[in-house]
């Protein structure tokens, strides 16, 4: 193994090294999966999950693909690994992944229209 | 070393089953958090809370584990609860009619709170980090807790 230099990248999550600090963050990961489903366009959220959202399994809304809702609650579960904040709401929407309807799907939408607004959110690790 | 666990009591609204947040802190920074449907039902919500104070301190034992390795060693863990009644059934050894239906699983805790290994302390609902990973919250203390998670923004 040769050296290159100190750690910026791995596996999808980016390591920025400062003085005070490390920040780990998955920006350009979270860039990448608005492009994949096509949501660069969408309307900011300031939170993954309305407070009072109740998710029924005994949905009786249009059906949706359920390779593109396995897709996203994937995808989101990966980003978990740089944020908490989302780790509620990803949990609570990957449960209906067996049967996912057009309202479950509005939902993991609403998620991903919060990371747009904050795709630069990333764990500070300060030094002590 | 501390931890911070929290539950959402009868979130799933299909099975009526719990929800357990922790998440546990080094020095001041996060080290790992969780976020888990709990296996049985609880039937109150304090029984929801020790479930998850147990969980916690599973997590806790095993940072205390990899820590040894390093020859740091950490007695009296603090854990964090919102719950006086859980904390009451994690020192106390006496079991009542109202959790005596608890199993044993969820009971380890009080071997180690006995030990003083652990140390169950109170915490206000609105210095409980582990809020974010039980319920949805508003904008207001979802962004508060964020703040405390040390999670900020990456400027380049």
């Amino acid at each position: 193994m040769s050296m290159m230099g100190e750690l910026k990248f791995l596996l999808g999550i980016q390591v920025n090294q400062f003085k005070d600090g490390v920040y780990v963050h998955q920006t350009k990961y979270t860039e990448k999966l608005m492009k994949k489903f096509k949501l660069e366009d969408c309307k900011v959220m300031n939170t993954p999950m309305h407070p009072t959202c109740i998710l029924s399994k005994e949905d009786t809304g249009t059906k949706v693909d359920q390779k593109l809702y396995r897709g996203m609650i994937g995808s989101l579960l990966y980003l978990t690994a740089s944020r908490p904040n989302i780790l509620f709401s990803v949990c609570l929407c990957a449960r209906f992944q067996s049967d996912p309807r057009e309202s479950h799907l509005t939902y993991v939408k609403r998620i991903f229209r919060y990371l747009k607004g904050t795709t630069n959110l990333g764990l500070l690790y300060r030094k002590s | 070393m501390f931890g911070f666990c929290d539950a959402g009591f009868a979130g799933d609204r299909i099975k009526r089953k719990s929800t357990s947040g922790n998440c546990q802190f080094l020095g001041e920074n996060l080290i790992s958090w969780a976020s888990k449907r709990q296996a049985t039902i609880g039937m109150s919500t304090s029984e929801a809370e020790y479930i998850s104070a147990a969980s916690c301190c599973t997590q806790l034992l095993w940072m205390k584990q990899q820590l040894e390795d390093y020859q740091i060693n950490a007695n009296s863990i603090p854990i964090y609860c919102d719950n006086t009644t859980a904390i009451c059934l994690s020192k106390n050894l006496i079991i009542n009619s109202r959790a005596k239906h608890i199993e044993i699983k969820h009971h380890f805790i009080r071997d180690y709170v006995q030990k003083g290994i652990l140390d169950i302390q109170f915490i206000d609902t609105e210095h409980q980090w582990a809020d974010i990973f039980t319920k949805p919250l508003t904008v207001e203390r979802f962004d508060f807790i964020k703040k405390n998670l040390n999670m900020h923004y990456v400027s380049d």
